[in-house]
């Protein structure tokens, strides 16, 4: 058994390249380029949070580049575009995957800046499962790897979700 | 004194090379962006006895005949042969694919003409996509759990293998698990040569090679090319010498302890590598739907699959 390490979601597949979008960070946030971001109720880029559901602003955006602490309100961050055809490749915030896993919905976790899915979470649903290590890539990856590697999808619901402070 | 940068390395994957992911390329201050590129020769293919199909799957099974001749009047009926049908296996080729793209304005602004050469990393990934997978099924022969199965339902190196008669039980080609020794490399070279067939009876196999991981490399110089014996205080000749046996270190199997001998890849050696495309690693260019985002891509075909490995023995090694 191999205990992954989890790092920050990759877009692995995508009908069309990724677009991007120049919006203004807020002034104290930063992030970590490979974040999800979200705009809060002022219209500003921030990282989003644990449990980031449909309440929380979802998410929208995926910072292409770090974004220290601008420390003004007109620093302009370009970002990349998050929509529903986008599959990512990222790791499960703990434990073990199987193909069970495929096809269901779990909430999100981020910690130190990286992005992992939560399949303990299983209330604020904010991805859905599309296949897991042990099957995409077998000659990586084994049905006993802890924070497990797996593709997902963001939920429309989250993409969609209103702004929220 | 030499700055370091940033201890911890960050940048984004957003399915395509953007001047937001690789700002140093863009950076005239440096005085170099290398490519890094590391060179190293294909180790894993030639375990493996390669066929190409233009098939969705090729099912392999093998027969045989041979059997002891009874004593028989003349004036009997013919005492009948008989003949055995093998395991058989179906080799189904995956299909693996992967592009690269990238903005048409990171290359117009590319300052060190690495952004086109980095579209030869493809070759590199198909290269290490093939070493892994043919290292795959030595590397999980071992495992707890492992899925990758020859024609009679056992694992590559297995304590129990049935035979194709039923009435002969099972045989092995799982040494006794004990550190790569004088003593074991001989025993794997006996039990090769007590190979029997699909009836039982004796087809001597002979050993050409131990194929160790790094970590094993000097103790198998240490074994196989001493003229003396180098676990005895005996001045001894070693006899290993004299079997004609090579050792190659496979650096993809992942045990430090694991160790395999094979015999020679003739006609009865039953790996099988089968590529389900021509050309083997097909790079060309690919649509991103954008004609400003260039792409090209990687695809291969192929599968691993074996009837009876007999060809193969391994000791998991201590």
């Amino acid at each position: 058994m191999a205990a992954l390490t989890a790092a920050r979601p990759q877009l692995v597949a995508s009908a069309q390249p990724m677009e991007t979008i120049q919006k203004i960070a807020k002034n104290g946030s930063t992030w970590k380029a490979g974040e999800f971001l979200r705009v809060d109720t002022s219209g500003y880029l921030v990282a989003i949070a644990t449990d980031v559901f449909t309440n929380t602003g979802g998410l929208q955006y995926y910072a292409l580049a770090d974004q220290a602490d601008p420390g003004n309100a007109t620093t302009l961050a370009t970002v990349g575009i998050v929509t529903q055809d986008m599959e990512w490749e990222g790791n499960v915030l703990s434990g073990t995957v199987s193909d069970a896993n495929v096809g269901l919905e779990y909430g999100i976790n981020v910690d130190s800046n990286v992005t992992t899915v939560d399949t303990g979470e299983t209330t604020n649903l904010a991805v859905t499962i599309t296949d897991v290590g042990p099957t995409f890539n077998p000659a990586q990856y084994i049905a006993a790897d802890t924070v497990a590697r797996v593709r997902f999808k963001i939920n429309a619901d989250i993409l969609e979700a209103a702004r929220a402070s | 004194m030499a700055t370091p940068s940033a201890v911890t390395n960050s940048f984004s994957t957003p399915g395509a090379l953007m001047a937001e992911n690789f700002a140093d390329i863009l950076n005239v201050q440096f005085k170099d962006v290398a490519l890094r590129v590391w060179s190293q020769p294909v180790e894993g293919m030639k375990y493996w006895s390669q066929e190409t199909s233009t098939r969705a799957s090729e099912k392999y099974s093998a027969v045989a005949t041979g059997d002891v001749i009874p004593r028989s009047r003349d004036v009997d009926e013919y005492p009948r042969a008989s003949a055995i049908q093998g395991f058989d296996v179906t080799i189904t080729p995956n299909v693996y694919r992967m592009a690269m793209f990238v903005e048409r304005r990171l290359r117009e602004t590319d300052q060190f003409a690495v952004i086109n050469k980095m579209f030869n990393g493809l070759n590199q990934s198909a290269k290490d996509t093939i070493e892994l997978y043919a290292a795959l099924p030595f590397n999980t022969t071992y495992a707890a759990t492992a899925d990758w199965l020859c024609g009679d339902g056992m694992l590559l190196v297995d304590k129990s293998r049935p035979y194709e008669t039923p009435s002969l039980g099972t045989w092995d080609n799982d040494e006794t698990v004990g550190a790569l020794t004088q003593a074991r490399i001989a025993t794997m070279r006996t039990n090769f040569a007590k190979n029997k067939n699909e009836r039982g009876f004796l087809r001597p196999l002979r050993m050409q090679k131990v194929v160790v991981p790094p970590d094993l490399e000097d103790t198998a110089i240490t074994h196989l090319k001493s003229v003396l014996k180098p676990e005895s205080s005996l001045n001894s000749t070693n006899y290993l010498t004299q079997y004609g046996l090579s050792y190659e270190v496979w650096n993809y199997l992942t045990s430090a302890t694991a160790w395999f001998g094979f015999t020679a890849m003739d006609s009865l050696y039953e790996l099988k590598w089968v590529w389900g495309a021509s050309p083997k690693i097909d790079v060309q260019d690919v649509e991103s739907g954008n004609v400003d985002v260039f792409g090209k891509r990687v695809r291969m075909v192929f599968q691993t699959g074996c009837l009876r490995p007999h060809s193969v023995r391994g000791n998991a090694g201590a």
